[in-house]
């Protein structure tokens, strides 16, 4: 190879200027990529510590809710597939539905595992719990939505609910399906499990689901009710 | 040789670029989630027990003020803040009925025995929460052959400063301070306590109005 001159011998040694151009795009979209990723799994990993943290908080104020909470997660995140949402919109309802009652660390134990009925003043008591659980949630921009769920997880369509007496149009369907799911498992909840209502027998899985059909329309969304009982008949939800 | 230093500076170019995604984005975003997880907790114990916000969060201030005069770096002074903060998790593992407001006037021996447990068991929470882990070292007892002089220290501090919020949440200021003067003399931490009497008005007034 002959060169005439330094100018002919860079030219020759250097890549073009596209070629440069490309080749540092690349790796730099890579790279960024990379790290996009990499932090993403990270922000993920850093959502879950932080409710497997607030689940502790429950676990340890009320050891017994536990077993319902996971029961309602599962039963809820499979709902919300099922009606359509994405999977990650799903996703938040299990953690939503994970944390409905965290509210409940606020209400004094003798009051939860009160045997027979609540006086007016303990049930007023209990109802705060879906503000509570709101309250300690909204401190987190994370889950600053799910906070507004677990506020209105008690709500009903015919305004009867509390905290807020809300309407049909103004509860969003992710709280109506906690709303359901919290309700079936409330009702079924065996007598030998720590976390069952003394004064109340609990139901069969068909009498519940006859149950929420009944109050559809008027506590529950129909909806939501109709996707639930579809969900029993083919034993997707145990 | 060119060509090796065009690579080099583009690789220059993206490690600088991410090293500033990190320490723009990344880094404020972990510490404010790690902030806003503390809140969220500390707001779950003061709904258990009314007040609680109040004593940790003075708490938290003395022990700032304390470790500033002596000496202890940002990092300690930080996780010492968090810590204070967190100290009193472990309450929601305690009886409701025995942290609410004029309780303590009742409590037998065993209940005070189980009240007593509560940083063992802000302790143990800590441990199984692994964004928070690193708080846990806080709340356990001073080891005097520790290696770590100033997390000795800063477990010191928190201790006095969380016992005399804790006085003056449930006893009063005026009654905080004649707790803390009477322990003054011959205590391994008097120094701590000295520096503490330093930080809170002599007037016994308390911490309540330093933190306002």
């Amino acid at each position: 190879m002959i060169f005439n001159g330094w100018e002919d011998q860079l030219a020759f040694y250097l890549p073009s200027k596209s070629f440069a151009l490309i080749a540092f795009g690349t790796a730099y979209a890579v790279v960024l990529l990379a790290w996009f990723f990499a932090r993403f799994a990270q922000r993920q990993r850093a959502r879950k510590e932080c409710l497997a943290a607030l689940v502790l908080l429950v676990q340890q104020s009320h050891p017994q809710t536990l077993a319902h909470l996971e029961r309602v997660s599962i039963a809820a995140q499979k709902l919300a597939i099922n009606l359509g949402l994405s999977r990650s919109r799903a996703r938040l309802v299990g953690y939503a539905a994970l944390l409905h009652d965290i509210g409940k660390i606020a209400i004094d134990e003798k009051i939860l595992d009160k045997p027979s009925r609540l006086t007016p003043e303990e049930r007023l008591t209990v109802q705060m719990h879906p503000a509570a659980g709101a309250m300690i949630l909204g401190e987190m921009d994370d889950y600053k939505l799910i906070a507004e769920w677990i506020r209105l997880h008690h709500e009903r369509l015919d305004g009867k609910g509390y905290p807020l007496g809300l309407t049909d149009p103004f509860i969003p369907i992710e709280a109506r399906i906690i709303s359901v799911v919290d309700a079936f498992d409330a009702m079924t909840e065996s007598s030998d499990s720590l976390n069952s209502r003394p004064y109340r027998v609990p139901k069969s899985n068909s009498d519940a689901l006859v149950e929420l059909e009944g109050c559809s329309g008027t506590q529950f969304c129909s909806k939501v009710v109709g996707e639930y009982v579809q969900l029993w008949k083919e034993g997707s939800v145990a | 040789m060119l060509n090796v230093l065009i690579g080099l500076l583009g690789i220059l170019v993206i490690v600088a670029n991410i090293a500033i995604l990190e320490r723009m984005l990344w880094r404020p975003a972990m510490a404010r989630r790690k902030t806003q997880l503390c809140k969220a907790l500390a707001t779950a114990v003061n709904l258990r027990c009314p007040g609680y916000m109040e004593w940790a969060s003075n708490c938290a201030l003395l022990c700032q003020l304390v470790g500033s005069n002596l000496g202890f770096n940002e990092e300690t002074l930080i996780s010492l803040n968090t810590a204070a903060l967190l100290r009193g998790i472990g309450l929601c593992a305690i009886p409701f009925n025995l942290i609410q407001p004029g309780a303590k006037e009742h409590w037998s021996s065993a209940d005070k025995y189980v009240f007593e447990k509560h940083v063992d068991a802000s302790r143990s929470m800590l441990l199984a929460m692994p964004n928070l882990r690193w708080v846990a070292k806080y709340l356990e007892p001073r080891d005097e052959e520790g290696i770590d002089f100033e997390v000795n220290q800063a477990k010191s501090v928190l201790q006095i400063a969380s016992d005399y919020c804790w006085h003056v949440h449930w006893d009063g200021p005026a009654y905080a301070r004649q707790i803390l003067l009477q322990t003054k003399s011959g205590m391994p931490q008097e120094e701590f306590i000295r520096l503490l009497l330093q930080v809170i008005p002599s007037d016994g007034i308390g911490a309540t109005q330093i933190a306002v």
